[in-house]
């Protein structure tokens, strides 16, 4: 199964800590900081909404590239 | 003298509320904004969200709410309106984990209410705007009150303060003021009335019909053994001076909540807190009744039993909660009764029996009198 079909499926199931884990990898796989950036905050929101151990590391990731407060 | 004067007389000379205030949708609606909104009127029960992060969405007179028991333990109630587009936050009673993500774009509150995050706000991968400041985003909090395990809230936030409205039941109730355990499910049940709500406390808050309507009750609870409670401006109900516990086959029975003085010993009480709270208060156990009103002539009663003890035989409990549920239901057809009978259109709101209604007076007295206050503020 692809990255993309595993995460649509994780949505459809509405598995958000693996969504949280599979949008960590997809921001791994693209090269730009803006494709990265929005990966990041797919999985950052999961994690706030599941309370998820990487909240606090996604959130400072996000905050060091600028696009959070 | 206009229709609310008439009823603002000595009850022994009084007419009662009109036929408006029970079928009229603007008259619905106007008493939703005098009264309702303006008094701490109840919502639900602490016990329906037990558990940090449990949430549950209501609906109240037609505004969108929801409840929730926050990180610290604490109840509290906000709109349940996203502050961006407008969406329903919860729409189903769940577990709130980390979060609360609104699922159209996605904005998260913490269950303390502030806006934590706003995703995508700024472009893909951009969560900030210069323009958007989350402090002056944060859920709409309504301005709640817990007492009794119920969740009392001031729509409008102008009421004064819970403990000063209230405080007459409160002190006349002082050592039942206890530590009180939800009986569970089966310490609960709803009723569902086609009857305007005023008919349903109006009917609680007398005694009157026992003998005529509860002929069960009468064989231990006999008109005699009742005395009214009337604080006018304020509540009514009735007293009790026989009550007698239930018990099981083995002789069981709920264990007394503590260091009650006499007069508990046989003694009960029923009072209706206005606009739409009924309590009940007795030895060994209580409830409260939630009124919810749907529409003019549609009301949810949403009752539910407490104990002195988390652990009560669970027999007895399904035995307390039957009891109390025949009794309720014996109401339904008065209430419904009452509600068709206001279509008669010649019908003046009716006489009291100013030995025996006085209770019901006082209510209709207290509606009378919030609804020309409300009437004259909006004149001037
Ligand atoms: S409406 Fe709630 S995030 Fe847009
Ligand atoms: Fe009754």
């Amino acid at each position: 199964m692809s990255l993309n079909e595993k995460i649509l499926e994780a949505h459809q199931n509405k598995n958000l800590s693996l969504l949280v884990e599979l949008y960590q990898e997809a921001a791994k796989n693209v090269s730009k900081a803006e494709e990265e950036n929005f990966f990041l905050v797919q999985a950052y929101t999961f994690a706030l909404e599941v309370s998820h151990s990487q909240v606090l590391f996604l959130r400072r990731e996000l905050v060091s590239r600028g696009v959070e407060e | 003298m206009d229709n609310l004067e008439l009823v603002r007389q000595h009850v022994s000379k009084a007419n009662g509320l009109p036929n408006e205030h029970y079928i009229t949708q603007s008259m619905f609606d106007e008493e939703k904004n005098s009264i309702i909104f303006n008094q701490w009127a109840g919502l639900d029960v602490c016990s329906e969200i037990p558990k940090i992060g449990d949430a549950k969405p209501l609906n109240f007179m037609g505004l969108p709410l929801f409840i929730i028991r926050d990180t610290q333990n604490a109840v509290r109630v906000y709109q349940n309106t996203c502050r961006h587009r407008g969406m329903i936050l919860v729409d189903k009673p769940k577990k709130i984990q980390g979060a609360i993500r609104c699922p159209y774009h996605s904005w998260c509150y913490s269950t303390e209410g502030q806006l934590v995050s706003t995703p995508h706000i700024g472009g893909p991968g951009q969560n900030t705007d210069k323009n958007i400041d989350r402090s002056k985003l944060s859920l709409i909090e309504i301005r709640s009150h817990i007492w009794r395990d119920v969740i009392w809230v001031n729509i409008n936030n102008n009421a004064r303060p819970f403990d000063e409205v209230m405080a007459s039941t409160i002190e006349r109730w002082k050592e039942l003021d206890q530590n009180l355990y939800h009986g569970g499910e089966d310490g609960k049940f709803s009723l569902s009335v086609k009857g305007n709500w005023k008919l349903a406390v109006e009917n609680y808050c007398e005694s009157y019909h026992l003998p005529w309507v509860h002929p069960g009750l009468n064989s231990y609870s006999r008109l005699e053994d009742h005395y009214h409670i009337t604080e006018y401006g304020s509540h009514s109900g009735q007293g009790s001076l026989v009550y007698k516990q239930l018990s099981d086959n083995k002789g069981q029975k709920f264990p007394d909540f503590e260091n009650l003085s006499e007069k508990w010993a046989t003694g009960a009480e029923y009072i209706a807190l206005y606009p739409n709270v009924l309590l009940g208060v007795h030895r060994d156990h209580a409830y409260a009744i939630i009124l919810l009103p749907v529409s003019f002539s549609e009301t949810i009663e949403n009752v539910h039993i407490y104990y002195s003890k988390p652990d009560v035989s669970p027999s007895l409990k399904k035995k307390n909660k039957d009891q109390w549920k025949e009794v309720f239901e014996e109401d339904i057809f008065v209430v419904e009764g009452m509600q068709a009978g206001r279509l008669g259109v010649k019908f003046d709101g009716g006489r009291f029996s100013p030995q025996m209604d006085e209770p019901t007076h006082c209510f209709h007295d207290w509606v009378a009198k919030e609804v020309s206050r409300f009437r004259k503020q909006n004149l001037t």
